[in-house]
């Protein structure tokens, strides 16, 4: 889990928190399982399709694109349901959570 | 199992353990073992393994070397797909740090914890996950069994059955009559049957016999999408798709045991063509373990799809009495990621992430025409409740549902890749 945890510390830098989220919290497990939630629609690698795939995502653009999807920006009323109630914090760690997964070589 | 593959897991367990700094006097890693390599076990199997790394020791049993999906089934009724493309092997998870075994489990002794399989063979578990599907009640359509299904095929699990669906519908001849019989809630892919319908007529239209005729005889006074699937149906294929529900044809009495008609209480349709989809209930490994309710499905916890009748045994997927979703694919799946974190906090301690619970069924009206509905769910009062719902809306362009047909390919490429890729 070391790999999730630096993503984290990133994902901390990215919404400028002053105190990285920890294990203890459960803000690591939280976001893996999210995570794992968006492969019920998303490859995490492959060809652009009607569904992107979101492995290689940059995480800033992902964190505001989640975001936007939240809150009505971009309208798609999955995206919209897939992300209903999760706060920026969430979203910015599941954004760094994912950009550091690789595709399998 | 054969020795060498059991000789192999232990050593597995060591090794694991040995990595997982498991001291001597304490258990080994523990184990982690799931039933069914469709989409619930498969993805619970492999969530599993990803999180848990070293720290679990993850089992899949499967009884068939190969898996043919029920999902996207209907593509290759209409011709779009083949049942190559819907037929898969379990054991590649193998190649992800999973134990597959193919065998069927005779029995779970719930009391030693530990599975009996086919060979002979104990599977012991620590946590047991358990992704059955449905089995057919035969006995609740006078007329209709296990022989019957070779002249009235369901097609409702994917397979043989499939492919006689197909040799039946492309022997048809121009006019000819479709009888479908479609069975009460809750069942295997609520939208299913309509899809079915819709992919059936576009195969009948395009081959020369637009003038065949599918008549629908419907449990249920009204079914998921009806307005889409009604607004599609006459789109695509007007006058085709009749679809009569109790209130018109009065019940459903008995099927022609020869497969030529089925009986009404209020009439008699005559098919050149009879499909029968019988009700249904958990798979039997579920319920002859004691895990089923009265109407066959079996209730869970609805924070951790852990069965009511046993803490240590999870049911997830088309079996599971998983509250307001449906029995899907989709559903499975979500269920199986949710079933594996709780396994882990189970097992290893720490957090459990509250479960966000989705679902989107797709259903194909026409090449490149397609309609969805879908949730996310929480846990509201004990119980697994929809948050926040989308669906298609009648009239969308053309566009639009092109979109809808593309997601559910892409869909399909992704829940294939989670599963075996």
């Amino acid at each position: 889990m070391t790999g999730h945890r630096a993503a984290l510390l990133g994902a901390a830098v990215v919404v400028g928190l002053s105190a990285a989220p920890s294990l203890a919290d459960g803000s690591d497990d939280r976001t893996a399982y999210l995570a794992e939630t968006c492969r019920g629609c998303h490859a995490a690698a492959g060809p652009s399709a009607a569904i992107p795939a979101i492995g290689r995502a940059e995480p800033d653009a992902l964190a505001a694109t989640l975001r936007d999807y939240r809150d009505g920006r971009r309208v798609h009323p999955a995206m919209a349901a897939a992300v209903a109630g999760l706060d920026d914090r969430t979203l910015a760690a599941l954004a760094a959570y994912l950009a550091s997964e690789r595709p399998a070589p | 199992m054969t020795i060498t593959r059991r000789r192999l897991l232990e050593l597995a367990i060591v090794g694991s353990g040995l990595l997982a700094g498991a001291g001597p006097g304490r258990s080994a890693v523990p184990r982690l073992v799931v039933v069914g390599g469709g989409p619930g076990g498969a993805v619970a199997a492999r969530t599993a393994s990803r999180l848990g790394g070293d720290r679990v020791h993850v089992t899949l049993v499967e009884a068939n070397p190969t898996y043919v999906s029920c999902f996207f089934s209907n593509w290759v009724v209409a011709g779009l797909r083949t049942m190559a493309d819907i037929t898969h092997r379990p054991a590649q998870a193998g190649e992800h740090g999973i134990d597959v075994v193919t065998a069927r489990v005779e029995a779970i002794d719930r009391e030693g914890k530990a599975l009996r399989l086919s060979d002979g063979s104990r599977v012991p578990y620590d946590r047991l996950i358990l992704s059955p599907g449905v089995d057919f009640r035969f006995d609740t359509v006078a007329g209709y069994s296990v022989e019957a299904a070779e002249r009235m095929p369901h097609a409702w699990k994917a397979g043989p059955q499939t492919e006689l669906l197909i040799r039946r519908l492309a022997a048809l001849d121009q006019g000819a009559s479709v009888v479908m019989v479609v069975p009460p809630n809750p069942y295997r892919c609520p939208p299913g049957p309509y899809e079915r319908a819709a992919l059936m007529a576009h195969v009948l239209k395009t081959s020369g016999r637009g003038d065949a005729r599918i008549t629908i005889l419907d449990a249920k006074e009204s079914f998921p999408k009806q307005a889409l699937f009604q607004e599609g149906w006459e789109r695509h294929y007007p006058g085709m798709i009749q679809w009569l529900p109790p209130s018109v044809h009065g019940g459903l009495r008995a099927v022609e045991p020869a497969g030529t008609a089925v009986e009404t209480e209020f009439d008699r349709f005559d098919g050149d063509l009879v499909s029968v989809i019988p009700p249904q209930k958990a798979g039997a490994l579920a319920l002859d373990a004691g895990l089923g309710d009265a109407d066959g499905w079996c209730p869970v916890e609805a924070a951790s799809m852990r069965a009511k009748a046993d803490p240590s045994i999870q049911v997830i997927g088309d079996a599971a009495r998983a509250g307001e979703m449906p029995k899907s694919a989709f559903a499975a799946a979500s269920q199986g990621r949710v079933a594996a974190v709780a396994a882990l906090a189970d097992l290893l301690g720490g957090p459990r992430p509250e479960p966000r619970y989705f679902n989107t069924c797709w259903s194909l009206i026409a090449p490149g025409d397609a309609v969805k509905v879908g949730a996310l769910y929480g846990i509201a009062e004990g119980a697994i409740k929809s948050v926040q719902g989308f669906v298609s809306q009648p009239g969308e362009s053309a566009e639009v549902r092109r979109v809808s047909a593309e997601e559910a390919e892409a869909w399909h490429a992704a829940i294939l890749a989670d599963m075996i890729g």
